[in-house]
């Protein structure tokens, strides 16, 4: 009787298992200059001595920094940062009924970069508590998404092809406007504000901080809340709107609802980690294949592996690629599942 | 299913009031006062002002106010000018590590790095366990907030004028303790700068120089440089007048510069401008001005000094000997 609610938790565990691996590994390993004085031992040491009623120890104080407050930020704000992403892409999809839809291709990304580097380029980075550019990122978003939404409404439906296309014309348009930004920055003399947007646009996790932790954890739950609670809603709305509709969903009000939680989630990560591509698509998809398309499961099973996703390419730009950003990561390792995608419904459709 | 939303809202609000509050109520770690304006040179009476002996609080150029408990041992510089500056003040053994950019003097090549000059790794430079970090102003934001998270002394320089090169070189001196040697390696800059002045007071002409760091777009050096004082200093005109970064190819052609500095990789470039071989002067006549490998005319170090000898002499060659001191004839006292 215990047997199938067992099966359909194991992936859960197995993956959240995975997840905390991943963490502890990215957090024991690391540039090879550094590995000699950061030893297993001594990361494990420091992380103990962060515990209730421990001491730091005095010798190790520069370890400490290093484990503390550089790598382990870094390594549970990626976490964070890969759970969001996953979780507007499984919103995104399902209310598009698209598996090619994600934060990147609908526009929002863009559009929250857009927002993050005019508050970055202004010199407000650090009003409201450092939420500005999160909240500039978060309006830009909706105005993007809002904006494709009504440029692909056709005879009053939004069929997925032109939803697809203005989401790229409008994410383009809005790339080019962050480019923009860059430039001024450069022009104004501020090399420094420049990198600081430049950064953004490549998708890097190189500089979070405890702050930043602090920053992306509200939006994380709450989105994970407006989201949880709507795995019936999301379940029905894939049978089609309409079905939907007859079925007793409020349509017009649900999608409202799931497109902001969507945005804000992905302003949240934008406005901290940049623009990371394709982990909000490919994730989604990932988890679609292990546990089905029941929300109920897929929507902590896509976090999960979102936030494992993230972790394992920071690890993987740490360790063997001198820190590359993390962006041109994802978009490298996501961009051929995109293609196989993109071919595999082409023929299914034809 | 309303009741649910409103429990879900208020508890996102609620988190979102939680974290604003927690930040709100974190001290920032670094005190931080207004930026000095660029012309005016008010450093030296303010590091006057501070106590003679460590511990003490100076303010960098980026108007961070920095804290030191006593002379710095192990130093990690994060920029070639810094690296420069610290060997200049004769501090080259407390150099702990520095970037792949860094060249000058050789030795500097041969102490460990922590990265390059924009891709440095914040962990390599922790792992030296430093006890000053000297930066300046091209230093990623990102990398000053996990600095100063992580509590370690981090100078930042800026200089963007030649008097600010001599501010520079005084809070580097103070921050280290070598004040001494500092206001030497600013009298030593001053002296060289008044024999080069004084030699070319003498010229006819201001040959009209044009500086170029790349050929698409054509970045430069405007007014409020260090290098549009040196091209005056050197008897030339910088025909860049205002403090603008970069200048099109049309405006070159008018002003008709006689001579271009550039690096030796992109001369050729530059001769290719559309227009130029047949129209601007430096071109025609193949002007092209580089410093030699041991001076400098890019870094806001000491060196600049030699940097403006060579080019006074470049633009002014009668007033010069064949090894590039003031000509003999020239009835000015020598150096």
């Amino acid at each position: 009787m215990n047997s199938p609610r067992l099966l359909r938790i194991l992936p859960l565990v197995l993956l959240a298992a995975a997840l905390l691996g991943a963490i502890l590994t990215d957090v024991w390993t690391g540039d090879k200059v550094v590995a000699r004085d950061v030893t297993p031992g001594r990361v494990l040491t420091v992380l103990i001595s962060h515990l209730p009623g421990m001491s730091a120890p005095r010798d190790l104080s520069y370890v400490d920094t290093i484990v503390w407050t550089i790598r382990l930020p870094r390594v549970l704000g990626g976490a964070i940062i890969g759970m969001l992403l996953a979780m507007a892409g499984v919103a995104f999809q399902s209310l598009l009924l698209n598996p090619l839809a994600d934060p990147y291709f609908v526009g929002v990304s863009s559009g929250a970069g857009l927002g993050a580097g005019i508050v970055t380029l202004l010199g407000g980075s650090g009003l409201l508590a450092g939420f500005a550019p999160t909240l500039a990122a978060f309006v830009a978003g909706l105005g993007a998404v809002t904006l494709v939404y009504a440029l692909a409404r056709v005879n009053g439906r939004v069929p997925v092809q032109t939803f697809l296309l203005a989401g790229i014309v409008v994410g383009t348009a809005l790339y080019s406007l962050t480019k923009l930004t860059v430039s001024l920055a450069f022009r104004s003399g501020d090399a420094a504000k420049a990198s600081a947007i430049l950064t953004q646009l490549l998708g890097s996790l190189g500089h979070l901080g405890w702050r930043d932790v602090g920053l992306l954890l509200p939006f994380g739950v709450a989105g994970a809340i407006v989201l949880s609670v709507s795995w019936r809603e999301l379940n029905m709305m894939a049978l089609g709107e309409e079905s939907a509709a007859h079925l007793g969903v409020d349509t017009e009000r649900f999608k409202r609802r799931v497109l902001i939680a969507g945005t804000l989630v992905t302003a949240a990560a934008v406005s901290v980690g940049g623009i990371i591509a394709f982990v909000g698509m490919v994730v989604p998809q990932m988890a679609r294949r292990l546990v089905g398309p029941d929300h109920r499961r897929l929507l902590p099973t896509a976090m999960l592996l979102g936030g494992l996703v993230l972790v394992g390419s920071d690890w993987l730009s740490r360790v063997y690629l001198e820190g590359l950003d993390i962006g041109v990561i994802t978009s490298l390792l996501g961009a051929p599942v995109f293609c196989w995608l993109l071919r595999r419904r082409m023929t299914t459709m034809g | 299913m309303k009741v649910r939303n409103l429990v879900g809202l208020l508890f996102a609000l609620g988190m979102v009031g939680l974290v604003y509050w927690r930040l709100q109520s974190e001290p920032h770690p670094i005190k931080r006062t207004p930026p000095r304006t660029s012309n005016q040179s008010d450093v030296q009476a303010e590091l006057a002002a501070l106590p003679a002996t460590f511990p003490l609080a100076l303010t960098d150029s980026a108007g961070r106010v920095v804290s030191l408990s006593a002379p710095p041992q192990r130093i990690v510089s994060l920029a070639p000018s810094c690296t420069e500056m610290l060997f200049d003040l004769g501090l080259g053994s407390r150099v702990a590590a520095d970037t792949t950019a860094d060249d000058f003097p050789p030795e500097a090549a041969q102490k460990p790095h922590i990265g390059g000059y924009s891709d440095m790794s914040v962990e390599r430079i922790i792992a030296q366990n430093p006890d000053l970090i000297v930066a300046d102003n091209g230093i990623n934001r990102q990398i000053i907030a996990q600095l100063e998270t992580a509590h370690v002394p981090l100078l930042v320089l800026e200089a963007h004028t030649v008097l600010q090169v001599y501010d520079t070189l005084r809070i580097l001196g103070r921050a280290t303790g070598q004040n001494a040697e500092a206001e030497k390696s600013v009298a030593d800059m001053k002296s060289h700068f008044d024999v080069i002045r004084k030699t070319i007071g003498m010229a006819v002409s201001r040959p009209k120089v044009l500086v170029m760091y790349g050929t698409e777009p054509i970045y430069t050096s405007g007014s409020g440089t260090f290098i549009d004082d040196i091209i005056g200093i050197a008897g030339g005109k910088n025909i860049v007048e205002q403090p603008a970064s970069q200048i099109g190819t049309e405006e070159v052609v008018l002003a008709q510069p006689d001579v271009i500095m550039c690096d030796d990789s992109i001369k050729d470039k530059v001769a290719q401008m559309p227009g130029w071989k047949e129209r601007v002067p430096a071109v025609i006549h193949s002007t092209f001005f580089t410093p030699s490998p041991e001076a400098t005319l890019v870094r806001a170090v000491p060196r600049l000094t030699k940097g403006a000898e060579e080019l006074a002499h470049f633009l002014h060659p009668e007033l010069f000997d064949a090894d590039g001191k003031p000509a003999p004839h020239s009835s000015l006292p020598k150096p």
